[in-house]
């Protein structure tokens, strides 16, 4: 396989991923600033990079920032916070065209990044802080996102359940924070959290696209600066994983006035992508029971009992945490739980099929594969790379699934407890 | 075979129109591991009133219907048709819109075997009775899923509002009730009819032999035997240029007003370049009076009455076109009223030269951009075809406009009197 990354060490803590291919028309730049994910600073973490996305120094308001990327061919630039175990990370994001499409552009990547570099890291401030106005309007508006959750009933059910299972461990917080918490942080409070930011968090840098590498680690060097690491360093956040076999399942409920009922089913895995020899299984386990049309929750809730229109399973494989989900009628409810965990039973007691296993295992190196056409799931793997430790390539991570057995899989789902029973009811405000 | 290179993108695409009606589309990616192939139809939410061209005669078909056929395609004698894409490890979907519905897949393996899979189940229909109302149950929590999405359901208000009889007022899939008026004879019937090689266009996209696919789809078309079909005479009813309601509201569990204003164009009838050359400008247009990098933005955003979740597109189809901005506001009123003067403004002063520029110049970037990804290639082909626009015409088209016609578009396609606004109330 020809696609890899070539990794440089930029300085302790802060390493430069960069993919040459000349299959896409663009490079894309991500730039990720890895933190723990805490009460303390979820809620800072989250709006740290609406704050930095409104202005830099360089363009000091909103409107010229924009005009720029415009002027840019349209250089899309974006930000997030992801959420995978127990790291917090946030995330910028730039894309701009490659120049030999673009009779006449100059320098289009060299003013891309020194953009970003200056959204980074020269802020527009006022005194001590951010700009009042521009932080009191982004702190008014993650308000309304955190509260907009509500909006998306699926979402909403997830993240609730996931609240009721991981309730006193970080893994509860919501990725975007909470809202009490914006009463407390201030223009100047969020500042400095940016500057423990800038100087704690490890950083990892991708860049895909038409590039040389030497070339392009110089011209990151010279644009995308850094302040030097405080003296702690900066280190890797941890995930804490627990394992609570036997552990009594416990039932949750919300009640809001909505059309559809919405199930999820919480559970430990017990077996996490640092386990080497359950990892790969784990991922099977997940196939054969919810990630595909193919799999065992799709064909029974949905094919065999038309109960559903959506019905999966998905795991969290940095905290062992895994979900089984559906969208159904509120009288199905207990129909649907049973269909369900039947399914899991299933998968324990190593019903599977040779169809189902078979299918899964290559539906699952289908991914894998097709992760090289996309430069967003590239990244991605390459971010799973520094968070699991395992440096794999494709070919060894197809390898990886082939190698799986129907036994490991039965025996990794074995470990799997069930946890939380969440519902979304109907009636509330009634 | 036709081959096509656009030396800005670099990129090579080979058609051919075969004898029986079909047009077949290769996009050349080298390097790509995946590859995609899909079949379309010209036969959307909106084509539920039609003269069947075997008997001549008008014929209604229940509401919902291309959507319910989209989903039972999938279902034959021998199992199911994704379980087998899932076998050769592949991913297939498909989905329906209002004007046409599209079956795909994308694989890294067993590309020929997806690709003949495709081609076969589209064109061979197995419905039962047994089939049907079992689908329907899927369906009913499909259409339940959608009426909890604020996102879908205001802009389904502003559809019911911006037209007094124009189908695209009702949803794609349909209602519970009409879904349950389908049977298989009705499935048979909108089979036959609509999926025509004559109506239909066939898409490839990846690494692959351009004319070794051209082969493969002949010899499958070549299994079936097709009559030569007239063209689908498709009944629309008149629409008014006015629009039928003046605001729409709902209440849903939702934290803060979802608000939607809408307008609606009354230029329709444009195909090809005409209709792209409407899109792109219109595009722009709203980029320049509404765009982040815009005077009305700033004042709206710091206002308090937008956010980052704001946006805008124009819609354009053959028979309906209209634009729409939509976003989360604490005060739906007062962001209606101060977008309105924004736009009021806009026309009567025309566009900022400098914003026009930047408008288009971001155009063209994101259009070459949307070549990285075969998906949004794919969309941008099959959405293009049916309204007779080629993939290579849209940046030259972009290029193209000019400040005059955006100005002159601008004032007859923003006018206040084909407005409704569609908004949705926290429970």
């Amino acid at each position: 396989m020809t696609e890899s990354f070539t990794r440089f060490s930029l300085a302790e803590g802060v390493n430069l991923h960069i993919q040459p291919t000349r299959k896409f028309k663009t490079t894309v730049i991500y730039v990720y600033f890895h933190l723990p994910l805490a009460p303390e600073t979820v809620t800072s973490n989250a709006l740290l990079p609406m704050v930095l996305a409104r202005a830099s120094a360089d363009y000091p308001t909103t409107a010229e920032l924009s005009r720029h990327l415009d002027e840019l061919y349209g250089a899309s630039f974006g930000i997030d916070v992801s959420k995978r175990g127990e790291i917090h990370s946030i995330v910028f994001r730039m894309e701009v065209p490659s120049e030999q499409h673009i009779p006449g552009a100059n320098g289009l990547l060299q003013r891309a990044l020194e953009t970003l570099a200056g959204i980074i890291t020269r802020p527009a401030l006022e005194g001590e802080g951010f700009k009042a106005d521009y932080f009191k309007q982004e702190a008014e508006n993650l308000k309304q996102t955190i509260e907009g959750l509500i909006n998306n009933k699926t979402r909403y059910a997830m993240v609730r359940c996931n609240e009721a299972m991981c309730k006193g461990e970080p893994f509860s917080l919501y990725r975007l924070g909470r809202v009490d918490d914006l009463k407390t942080i201030t223009p100047q409070s969020l500042r400095q959290h940016h500057q423990r930011v800038l100087t704690t968090a490890p950083v990892d840098i991708f860049l895909i696209g038409d590039l040389v590498c030497e070339e392009t680690r110089d011209l990151v060097q010279r644009t995308l600066v850094l302040p030097a690491a405080a003296p702690e360093g900066r280190t890797m956040p941890t995930t804490a994983v627990k394992r609570e076999p036997g552990r009594a399942t416990q039932e949750a409920e919300d009640r809001l006035d909505v059309n559809q009922g919405v199930l999820v089913i919480g559970m430990r895995t017990g077996a996490t992508i640092k386990d080497d020899a359950d990892y790969f299984p784990l991922l099977v386990a997940n196939g054969v029971l919810g990630g595909f049309p193919h799999s065992k929750l799709f064909q029974n809730v949905r094919e065999k009992h038309s109960l559903a229109y959506v019905a999966y399973s998905a795991v969290e494989t940095l905290k062992g945490i895994g979900y089984m989900y559906a969208g159904i009628e509120f009288e199905h409810r207990q129909k649907c739980q049973e269909i369900m965990l039947q399914q899991l039973k299933d998968l324990q007691d190593g019903n599977i099929d040779d169809d189902e296993f078979e299918t899964t295992v290559i539906s699952l190196i289908n991914d894998v594969l097709g992760a090289a056409d996309n430069p967003g799931a590239m990244a991605d793997l390459a971010v799973d790379k520094v968070f699991s430790g395992r440096d794999m390539s494709i070919e060894e991570r197809v390898a990886a699934y082939k190698a799986v057995t129907k036994e490991q899989v039965a025996a990794v789902a074995r470990k799997f407890n069930l946890d939380t029973v969440y519902f979304l009811n109907k009636g509330g405000g009634e | 075979m036709e081959k096509h290179y656009d030396p800005l993108l670099k990129d090579t695409l080979f058609t051919e129109k075969l004898e029986n009606g079909l047009t077949v589309a290769i996009l050349h990616k080298p390097g790509y591991k995946s590859a995609t192939g899909r079949i379309a139809t010209h036969y959307g939410s909106i084509d539920a009133d039609f003269v069947d061209p075997k008997t001549g005669q008008e014929t209604h078909v229940p509401d919902g219907i291309a959507h319910f056929l989209e989903h039972k395609l999938f279902e034959k004698e021998w199992g199911n048709v994704s379980d087998r894409f899932s076998e050769l490890g592949a991913e297939s979907n498909a989905y329906t819109t209002y004007t046409h519905t599209e079956y795909h897949f994308n694989t890294t393996q067993n590309f020929d075997e997806c690709f003949d899979l495709l081609l076969d189940y589209v064109q061979n229909p197995w419905f039962t009775d047994e089939s049907v109302a079992k689908e329907q149950g899927i369906i009913e929590q499909e259409i339940r899923m959608y009426l909890d999405d604020p996102g879908w359901r205001s802009n389904a208000n502003l559809l019911e509002a911006l037209y007094v009889n124009h189908p695209v007022k009702i949803d794609i899939a349909g209602t519970v009730e009409s879904i349950h008026k389908i049977t298989k004879e009705t499935l048979y019937l909108c089979h036959s009819t609509f999926y025509h090689p004559s109506n239909m266009v066939v898409f490839v996209a990846g690494d692959v032999d351009p004319e070794k696919v051209m082969a493969m789809v002949k010899a499958s078309f070549a299994k079936k035997q097709y009559a030569k079909q007239a063209e689908i005479k498709r009944i629309l009813p008149d629409e008014p240029a006015t629009v039928a309601e003046r605001t729409r509201t709902q209440k849903l569990v939702v934290n803060q007003p979802l608000f939607r204003l809408g307008f609606k164009d009354d230029k329709v009838g444009l195909t090809g370049k005409e209709l792209l050359e409407q899109d792109l400008l219109t595009a722009v247009i709203l980029d320049a009076i509404c765009g982040r990098a815009t005077d009305l933005y700033t004042q709206l955003y710091e206002a308090g009455l937008i956010d980052h979740r704001f946006g805008f597109e124009f819609s354009p189809e053959e028979s309906y076109a209209y634009s729409h901005f939509a976003g989360p506001t604490r005060d739906p009123k007062e962001l209606e009223a101060r977008l309105l003067a924004g736009i009021e403004e806009a026309r009567k002063k025309g566009l900022d030269p400098a914003a026009f520029d930047r408008a288009k110049k971001k155009t063209v970037g994101r259009l070459v951009g949307i070549m990285n990804d075969l998906d949004s290639a794919a969309y941008m082909y099959i959405d293009g075809f049916f309204k007779g626009v080629g993939l290579f015409d849209l940046i030259p088209a972009a290029q193209g406009l000019t400040l005059e016609a955006a100005n002159e578009r601008l004032r007859a396609h923003f006018d206040p009197a084909r407005t409704a606004v569609s908004i949705i109330y926290p429970k």
